[in-house]
């Protein structure tokens, strides 16, 4: 937790010191949304799992509003250092470590890194935060519902290419400590700590001009303790997920289907998200289906719930685009609900620097 | 006889419509310029390589060591020829080539690719930066003997 947190000041001063001393070779990149909504109906609605985003029945900027600043200094030719620093609006603001890392260049192809980065479960894990990339508001919450966000590790990294696609291989292992999980501890209003350990995990990427393919594959083992209490340990979990992404421009059709599966609990979910998107120049209305659904087990699990969400993407400028969404979420689990039946307007803008 | 506006159009036809569209805009692009060349200062080591290796530069990948390039320049002096340049080589649409990159940054700590909005500064650019390389189309390319074409591009 104190590697994850860590005070605005210092991190400031570093940030500073960095740009300062090896200015020459250090650049600094960063991202913003400012997104403000509402629950049309339903008395809460759960905009992001992750961090526990909730917006309830009054005007609320929290739960979606991010900044994150992005400082690379490259140590030699082929060694480089990215900090990456993120303040969400749902966590109180506080200043979080997403990535800290060395990036050591084998070659042209190869690459290994080591320290803390975004753990690469979904296609859009590695940039959640960054909105500018995507054409919603925020990414489906339905499919989005990991309680850890990084990790702590090393990771292997190929990209080259074949023929006219290119090829990105990530092979990765580490694990997290998360103290007083946001998200576990919001749905069972306790205290949960929880550990993913032993985590070995394969990425592979295939993007052509129109096509973009992704698989993933994770296994790793779970601790976890409710208010202090041992209640799963080294339990065994799984996740795989495949995504394909066409750009038939102006036609965009994006999909993802991911599987977790604990054996020991019998829990096994699955999610889907497809979107449609259509380039009319500079805006792109699209409309999105997602669901998460859990398969009933011994101990009665059930969760369940679909989104359908249509959304308006205008780009204002290259670094600036404005958006606007309605979701509506379908709650159908009756042991394992989430925060029921609800309906959400939001609107907001994201830009880059 | 007057046409039955009350019968509802079918979602094909509509689809085509909107395909057909689309395809006005593609192909008054392609027509704007119509040759464009990879150019590097006259005295540069730079090889010839794929278009794809150039592609993959562009991305924001590492050069070859063959290639003996140091780093990529993108050439905004014309917005009709870096359309070209995104459609010919990238593959790419402007929006699309936009947030590629920008992923990329925040996602494996990479950089935006050098972006300069003249050729007389790109050439100065060149001149003072033996191993960088930008593109151009061939009729400015072969008016300056300060640089040279590396290869044609599309």
């Amino acid at each position: 937790m104190l590697f994850r947190r860590i005070n605005l000041v210092a991190l400031c001063g570093m940030l500073l010191l960095q740009a300062t001393s090896v200015y020459a070779d250090t650049v600094l990149s960063g991202y913003a949304s400012v997104v403000a909504g509402r629950a049309s109906s339903g008395d809460e609605y759960l905009a992001d799992y992750p961090k526990a985003g909730v917006y309830d029945d009054d005007l609320s900027f929290s739960p979606d509003t991010s900044v994150g600043v992005q400082l690379k200094t490259d140590l030699d030719e082929d060694l480089t250092f990215v900090i990456q620093a993120v303040s969400n609006g749902a966590r109180d603001y506080d200043v979080e470590l997403d990535w800290a890392y060395l990036s050591y260049q084998l070659n042209a192809e190869f690459s290994i890194q080591a320290g803390r980065k975004r753990l690469p479960l979904y296609y859009y894990s590695d940039f959640f935060d960054v909105g500018y990339v995507y054409h919603w508001i925020r990414v489906p919450a339905d499919n989005y519902t990991w309680q850890i966000s990084n990790y702590n590790g090393v990771n292997l990294q190929y990209q080259s290419y074949l023929n006219e696609w290119d090829i990105l291989v990530n092979l990765y292992t580490g694990r997290e400590d998360s103290n007083d999980n946001d998200l576990l501890s919001l749905l069972s209003d306790a205290t949960v700590d929880e550990t993913w350990k032993n985590m070995i995990g394969l990425v592979v990427e295939l993007s052509g001009g129109w096509l973009d393919l992704r698989t993933t594959y994770m296994q790793g083992q779970m601790d976890r303790s409710v208010d202090g209490v041992v209640v799963a340990e080294d339990v065994k979990q799984v996740f795989s997920g495949i995504s394909v992404n066409f750009n038939l421009n102006p036609f965009i059709l994006l999909s993802e289907f991911n599987k977790y599966e604990r054996d020991a609990s019998e829990i096994v979910i699955n999610t889907t998200m497809v979107s449609l998107g259509y380039h009319l120049g500079r805006v792109t209305p699209h409309i999105t289906h997602s669901l998460l659904k859990q398969k009933h087990n011994a101990a009665g699990g059930d969760e369940h719930h679909i989104t359908n969400s249509v959304g308006l993407r205008w780009d204002y400028n290259d670094s600036t685009a404005f958006k606007i969404q309605y979701d509506r979420t379908e709650d159908k689990g009756v042991v394992i609900p989430v925060s029921g039946d609800a309906e959400l307007i939001s609107l907001g803008v994201d830009f880059v620097f | 006889m007057a046409p039955d506006i009350s019968k509802p159009v079918s979602l094909s036809k509509v689809l085509i419509l909107l395909l057909l569209w689309s395809g006005c805009f593609t192909v008054s692009m392609a027509s704007a310029s119509d040759s464009g060349v990879l150019v590097a200062a006259v005295d540069s080591p730079v090889q010839k390589m794929s278009i794809i290796e150039i592609r993959r530069i562009y991305l924001g990948l590492p050069p070859s060591e063959e290639s003996r390039i140091n780093q990529p320049v993108m050439n905004l002096s014309d917005p009709v020829l870096y359309k070209a340049f995104l459609k010919n080589v990238m593959h790419m649409t402007e929006m699309g080539f936009r947030r590629k990159t920008v992923k990329r940054i925040f996602r494996q700590g990479g950089e935006k690719v050098k972006q300069l909005k003249s050729n007389s500064e790109l050439i100065e650019h060149l001149k003072n930066n033996n191993n960088d390389v930008t593109f151009m189309d061939s009729e400015t390319a072969q008016q300056s003997r300060e640089i040279k074409v590396v290869q044609v591009l599309w």
